[in-house]
């Protein structure tokens, strides 16, 4: 009965040697055992490839960047691997934390709420730093806004609330010139992606916005005609870069062959092709010091 | 206007055809281009209505979620659309919140957030005017037009909610006006094609109507009889109304063509029974004296005797009185006593007399005759009247000539014809053909009494003699009615 299913990702031995390389994780294990008892067949569709949840729209990764990541890390890994697209998804720690994801690459780390039980695995290297920085752009059109204190009242676009980089390196801004963050703007909306914080500002839809810096710099590149419609106000100061983190409940097997695959992708041709396309150097281990700054800037804003 | 109604037909009949062909084209061209219009304002209305309606349902989720930059992805969709033959994109797109402030639109340059409603063009105020008054907020879609706008507004409704409204506007510019200008043209060249097609025929049917009936109009007017007659049957072989009156003018013109010939005949034919009659009578009143004169100088002769010159001059009187007789007697030609039948020896003696005067002239004599029996005719009469035609055509024919004699018994009649090939007669001579004393004699022989007394004789018998002129011959035939009953 079982070899009718071959094309399946796991059949009954397949499943078994996994667990006895200690390849998968615990909960998944367990209900692995079960399935394989009662439903086999089924058991080895659902809990068996490894899920990564990766950004979409806040990382400007496209589709086909997103597969072929997902495609390197099975390969590498010798294991089916999931690419689970959030951004639609409004926590990848919460996410994570329900045991949906084993392990992902989210922009609001570290979320206190979650800490325990989440663990860092690596953090990408922009420009050589495991640090991020946010432009505040305004339309090409306004040229009279020197800073971002004159912004009062206008409508200011975001690529989302989650409680880093940028919103929270904006709002701290405000809160420190003496300003109420949630007060300052007219309206603030969030579009999810930062290519739209770009065009939602050229459009003249709002009047600034705040945009990874790293994006903003591809995007002088990749579509130059809606970067000149606008302007870098500011520049705001660097902040741990999105996180790639792990379920804590993900083996230690598990945990080390995905820490090593990234740290080592900058080693191998086709890791440094995805790198470039990321527009990442690479990837460190790298520690809970670099976030130091956002937990400041979050316990001032009352955030957490 | 009267010139108008004065001009020829010729050109009266196209240039009304032409007139009629170019209004009647162009009344359905442009019927068909305003149905065409009203179609495609319809179309356009329904599809942005159903456009409207679509956003406004898809905008309820983003709009309670405070969702700005969805709100203005969905609304922005529709202007973005790749198909560049969408040639129904909007022109602009708006929300409004309930206080009627713009929430997005998707130009925020021209149209910022906020902006309130009677801050933008007049028409706004108005449409969202007129949605407020039209009490039923039930209906999916509203809609109102401008010169230059179509605005369609749809209410942003869940459940009986109500977050605002959206306003979709096209502009007649660049959707309307380029479809319908695209329905004009297409509308014009059809109504070329039809006009190209119809006008020619129309010219050539007005040509084929008019021109007999001007063709015959200038032939009335040139009194040119024949020639009008001509022009029916060549110009216009049809059998409708108008084929109808030509035949009926044709068999008019043949009617008043042979009642004038019959009138001229009578006329003839009275002069010469009024010339008939004077000369009869004159003849009559000559010649009662003239007998008792030529007995008086025959008894003068016998018994008295004369000097020779007196001998000599009552032979020159005698002879004198001959010659008045003999002139009289021709003149006076009178049904004689009916001597004998005629037979068919009588036109062998008759071929027999002018036989003579054949050869004289070296002509060629061709004879027929199927006459086979004794006919109750006056057997001297017609040999005479035989005689003087055979006797005019030999003088007539040419030198070596030929001259045709037939006798054809029909039963009921007897016909004679008499033909020569030498010149004819001009209408003048036929005219007075068979009067006494006519200048027809040629020659100067004779005393111009043959054909008279031919036709008086003719006459006399019952029968008819006509002249005919065809191919360069002249025939003279006589017809005379057998009276077959006293044979019987």
């Amino acid at each position: 009965m079982m070899e009718e299913y071959t094309p399946m990702l796991f059949t009954r031995d397949h499943a078994v040697d996994a667990l006895a390389a200690g390849l998968l994780p615990r909960r998944s294990l367990l209900l692995a055992g079960l399935a394989l008892a009662a439903q086999p067949v089924w058991a080895s569709t659902h809990l068996l490839p490894i899920r990564i949840g990766i950004p979409h729209k806040t990382l400007a990764l496209d589709y086909f960047l997103i597969d072929e990541l997902r495609m390197y890390f099975e390969s590498r890994l010798q294991h089916p691997v999931e690419a689970v697209v959030h951004g639609r998804f409004n926590n990848s720690t919460a996410e994570l934390y329900r045991s949906k994801l084993d392990f992902a690459w989210v922009t609001d780390y570290p979320d206190a709420q979650f800490q325990d039980q989440v663990r860092l695995v690596a953090v990408p290297l922009y420009r050589g730093r495991p640090y991020s920085s946010a432009y505040v752009i305004v339309s090409a059109h306004d040229v009279h806004t020197r800073s971002l204190l004159q912004l009062r009242g206008a409508v200011f676009a975001f690529a989302d609330r989650l409680p880093n980089g940028s919103y929270l390196d904006v709002r701290y801004q405000l809160l420190t010139a003496g300003e109420n963050p949630d007060r300052f703007f007219g309206k603030v909306f969030f579009t999810k992606s930062h290519k739209d914080v770009i065009k939602s500002v050229a459009l003249g839809l709002a009047h600034a916005g705040a945009v990874d810096s790293v994006i903003w710099d591809a995007m002088v590149k990749q579509q130059p005609h809606l970067t000149t419609m606008t302007r870098v106000l500011a520049k705001t100061v660097e902040y741990g870069a999105p996180a790639f983190i792990a379920n804590r409940r993900v083996s230690q097997a598990d945990f080390d062959n995905l820490q090593r695959l990234l740290l080592a992708m900058d080693k191998d041709a086709q890791g440094k092709d995805l790198l470039k396309r990321m527009h990442i150097d690479g990837f460190i281990a790298g520690d809970e010091s670099i976030y130091e700054r956002q937990f400041l800037m979050r316990r001032a804003l009352g955030d957490q | 206007m009267k010139r108008f109604f004065d001009l020829s037909l010729r050109y009266k009949i196209p240039i009304w055809g032409s007139f009629i062909i170019i209004v009647t084209t162009l009344m359905v061209s442009l019927s068909l281009v305003y149905k065409a219009y009203d179609d495609l304002r319809e179309s356009l209305l329904v599809s942005s209505a159903s456009l409207a309606h679509r956003l406004s349902e898809d905008l309820f989720h983003p709009m309670i979620e405070d969702d700005l930059w969805k709100a203005f992805e969905i609304i922005n969709a529709p202007l973005v659309s790749s198909d560049a033959k969408d040639r129904q994109k909007p022109k602009i797109i708006l929300i409004l919140d309930n206080e009627l402030k713009v929430v997005a639109s998707t130009n925020p340059m021209l149209i910022p957030m906020g902006t309130e409603v009677n801050q933008l063009t007049p028409e706004y105020s108005m449409f969202v005017q007129r949605i407020a008054e039209s009490k039923s907020m039930t209906h999916p879609t509203y809609d109102m037009q401008d010169e230059q706008n179509f605005y369609i507004a749809a209410p942003i409704v869940h459940d009986g909610f109500t977050l605002g409204t959206l306003i979709v506007v096209h502009s007649k510019d660049e959707i309307l006006w380029p479809k319908f200008f695209r329905i004009l043209i297409h509308g014009a060249t059809m109504g070329l094609i039809a006009l190209a097609v119809l006008l020619p025929i129309n010219w050539y049917w007005a040509h084929c109507t008019a021109r007999p009936l001007v063709l015959i109009g200038q032939r009335m007017k040139e009194n040119d009889l024949d020639a009008a007659t001509e022009v029916v049957d060549e110009l216009y072989p049809y059998h409708d109304e108008l084929g109808e009156l030509f035949q009926a003018y044709k068999r008019m013109l043949m009617e008043q063509k042979n009642k004038e010939a019959l009138e001229k005949q009578v006329v003839h034919s009275e002069r010469l029974a009024a010339v008939g009659h004077l000369a009869a009578g004159v003849a009559h009143e000559i010649n009662n004296p003239l007998g008792g004169m030529l007995t008086a100088i025959d008894t003068l002769n016998a018994y008295g005797n004369m000097d020779p010159r007196t001998a000599k001059t009552v032979a020159l009187i005698q002879r004198g009185l001959k010659q008045i007789k003999e002139t009289v007697g021709a003149l006076l030609v009178e049904a004689r006593v009916r001597n004998r039948d005629l037979e068919p020896l009588d036109f062998e003696d008759v071929r027999s007399l002018v036989f003579p005067q054949i050869q004289k002239k070296e002509l060629q004599l061709q004879w027929a005759s199927n006459l086979a029996r004794a006919v109750p005719l006056q057997a001297n009469q017609v040999r005479q009247v035989l005689i003087n035609l055979l006797l005019n055509a030999i003088q007539a024919a040419n030198a070596r000539g030929v001259v045709e004699c037939a006798v054809e018994d029909q039963q009921t009649q007897l016909l004679m014809w008499v033909e020569n090939d030498g010149q004819g007669f001009t209408p003048e001579q036929r005219s007075h053909l068979f009067e006494p004393f006519s200048p027809l004699s040629q020659s100067g022989q004779g005393h111009g009494l043959g054909l008279w007394v031919t036709y008086q004789i003719v006459q006399q018998l019952g029968g008819k003699i006509d002249l005919s002129q065809e191919n360069g011959r002249v025939r003279f035939s006589v017809t005379l009615p057998l009276d077959n009953t006293k044979e019987a």
